[in-house]
């Protein structure tokens, strides 16, 4: 058979596939997707649209999706006007310690779990698992009762400690993955070329593993600018409160919540971490799925 | 460049001893191959010299040092490892000068070194591209590359050349031993390719099961086997090993296999000995006062012929430069040239 001939007929098939069921099915299931879509997506619009609304319009009937008159006050006044800044000043210190102690630490050992045999080594790994099992409104009293022991209570250090100790576990998990599928044989080149075994870790297996350290990365990132209850019962003066103890001021008892300084300060809270997914997104993909290759 | 003696060397992972006391001496200049079946402890013993493997018991020696206690980068010698091992994040320069970089080399020497290098391997056109851009035999080139830029004392090889297709591997057989005749640098080279150590190795140390077998060139290897092992082990295809006895017939030895078939020997023995009979396929001929043998196999391969036989109750493989026109079932006559025969105590293995 040509060439043209055989292109023909595999055209041909795939036309036939497409039959009034499939053609049904399709459309029933990006019907579906639409619908899963707008029940997401609609109250982040709404706070979207709504932060660059007048206060009036917010609540203006017949309610407008787009605002009539567009304003960037809201985001002026929430700014000057707020504790906002503080604390997302706080938020960022607190994130960005909590980032780079827990991926030192744990890359590390996870890189002591991929590349050495030590006695109970699989039951560690699987406590840690365990451990990240239970949800932080478990250990929520004993973190006040340790943090007021050691007298971290209201302290960036507190909440640094308990969100490092927290995440170290998975990313443990993420990293030795990752490190597995690099052959020792990489290691014993490194070390026969001249590499002390920190050389090796740092010049060779880490910058091959940027995959699995911007998905650690990335996981740390949104679970430590998120986290509410831990910072709203370990860190909630005005002084040291994050972002997220911060914004829940802003909605206040019965209707005294002024919405438009809220949506305003939702958006400004959420933004880093859709620009820190942007950034991810290019490594995350492949380091959530890096088992599943090579 | 320089000896490596090992002594009484011994290794145990946990209880289990995989290494049993081995004493060898590789000398200076010299390309040993060092061949065994898979999980005989090649690498493992390849490792210890690297200084990868911790010793158990013994010692090593590089040139007059003992290294036991050297680091791998102080014990100056270089590896190939059979997945390469390049590290995929560096360019084919960056790989073959890394080891010159963490020494400290100025950049000006180490490129001039690696372009050195680059040109004994024709590797020239490649040295910016990353390994993920090259073949398998462009990427065994640079590991070597690799190995050859910090000019060691000592070569180590494990399986360097299982990983490419058969034609390439001879192709770089030839090349591999090409370079060690440039460079002379005491070379160990493993392998479970008994051809690939006949074909490039001076000295060949054969091992089983965590001990040498023996020590010898490839022609004394194949020659004069020590024992059962290393005549099965060394020549393709292998030796025909049958058993039986030694009985005295007309003043003259003969050997009588189980099924009752007589074959010549020279050697002189008592009869009533209890033996391993051994002969290399190759030296079978057809001949009119040879023993009767049912074809079963015809295998020609142009050059030659490999023929099965049927010999009493056992298989026999013959070898032959002619074209040999029989059909399975047929009979022939074969005999075994009196002079290529082996026999080995059937209790100990050892070669009579
Ligand atoms: N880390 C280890 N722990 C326990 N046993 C091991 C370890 N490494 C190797 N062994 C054992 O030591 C023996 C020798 O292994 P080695 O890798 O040296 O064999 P080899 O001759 O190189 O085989 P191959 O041709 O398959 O590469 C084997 O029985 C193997 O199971
Ligand atoms: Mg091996």
């Amino acid at each position: 058979m040509t060439d043209l001939a055989q292109s023909a007929v595999t055209r041909n098939r795939r036309n036939s596939r497409w039959t009034t069921g499939r053609i049904v099915e399709t459309a029933l299931s990006y019907l579906a997707f639409a619908v899963v879509a707008t029940i997401v997506l609609f109250p982040l619009t709404w706070v979207l649209l709504g932060s660059f609304k007048n206060p009036s319009e917010i609540f203006a009937y017949p309610p407008t999706i787009w605002p009539r008159d567009f304003t960037w006050t809201n985001y002026a006044d929430v700014i000057r006007r707020t504790d906002l800044p503080k604390y997302l000043l706080n938020t960022t210190i607190v994130t960005a310690f909590t980032l780079v102690f827990t991926l030192a630490i744990g890359t590390v050992a996870a890189y002591g779990f991929s590349r050495w045999r030590f006695p109970f080594k699989q039951t560690i790994l699987v406590t840690l698992l365990v451990l990240q099992l239970i949800p932080s409104a478990v250990n929520i009293v004993p973190y006040y009762v340790m943090m007021s022991w050691l007298g971290l209570l209201n302290t960036h250090v507190g909440l640094i400690l308990i969100y490092t100790a927290t995440h170290i576990p998975f990313t443990i998990w993420i990293m030795k993955g990752f490190f597995d599928t690099l052959p020792e044989s990489l290691d014993e080149a490194a070390i026969i070329d001249g590499c002390s075994r920190f050389r090796v870790f740092w010049n060779i297996i880490l910058p091959l593993s940027l995959p699995g350290l911007s998905a650690a990365g990335f996981l740390t990132f949104l679970a430590a600018w998120s986290e509410f209850l831990v910072p709203l019962v370990i860190a909630n003066s005005r002084e040291v409160a994050v972002m997220s103890v911060g914004l829940y001021n802003f909605f206040g008892i019965d209707s005294n919540t002024a919405y438009h300084y809220a949506f305003a300060a939702s958006v400004m809270s959420t933004a880093p971490i859709v620009i820190a997914y942007l950034f991810a997104q290019e490594y995350l993909v492949s380091g959530l799925t890096s088992g599943s290759e090579k | 460049m320089a000896e490596v003696r090992l002594s009484q060397i011994e290794k145990f992972y946990g209880a289990v001893k995989v290494i049993h006391g081995i004493d060898a001496v590789f000398e200076d200049g010299e390309f040993v191959a060092l061949v065994g079946p898979s999980g005989c402890g090649k690498s493992t013993l390849l490792r210890m010299i690297a200084g990868l493997e911790e010793i158990t018991v013994g010692d090593i020696y590089i040139g007059e040092k003992l290294v036991n206690d050297l680091a791998p980068k102080a014990r100056d010698i270089a590896m190939v490892f059979q997945n390469y091992a390049l590290y995929p994040h560096m360019t084919v320069a960056d790989n073959m000068g890394f080891s010159l970089k963490l020494s400290g080399e100025p950049k000006q020497n180490r490129d001039r070194r690696v372009n050195e290098v680059a040109e004994i391997l024709g590797l020239q056109d490649l040295l910016g591209r990353y390994p993920r851009q090259l073949s398998g035999g462009q990427r065994q080139r640079v590991a070597m590359g690799r190995a050859i830029v910090r000019d060691p004392q000592v070569f180590l090889f494990d399986e360097p050349l299982s990983n490419l297709d058969a034609k390439l591997r001879i192709s770089m057989r030839g090349e591999i031993k090409q370079l060690h005749q440039r460079l002379k640098t005491t070379t160990i080279f493993v392998t479970h390719d008994q051809i690939e150590a006949m074909t490039m190795a001076d000295r060949i140390v054969v091992m089983n099961d965590g001990r040498v077998e023996q020590v010898g060139t490839p022609i004394e290897l194949f020659d004069r086997p020590k024992n059962l092992f290393v005549a099965e082990f060394i020549g393709s295809p292998s030796m025909n090993l049958l058993s039986g006895k030694i009985e005295k017939s007309a003043s003259k030895n003969v050997f009588r296999t189980a099924g009752g078939e007589s074959l010549p020997v020279m050697q002189s023995l008592s009869a009533g000995d209890e033996v391993v009979y051994g002969v290399r396929p190759e030296h079978l001929t057809l001949s009119r006062t040879g023993v009767e043998a049912e074809v079963i196999i015809v295998e020609p391969t142009g050059s030659e012929t490999q023929v099965v036989f049927a010999l009493g109750t056992e298989k026999i493989v013959g070898l032959f430069r002619e074209r040999v026109t029989a059909q399975p079932g047929d009979l022939l006559k074969i005999l075994p040239d009196p002079d290529q025969i082996h026999l080995f105590d059937r209790a100990t293995g050892d070669r009579l």
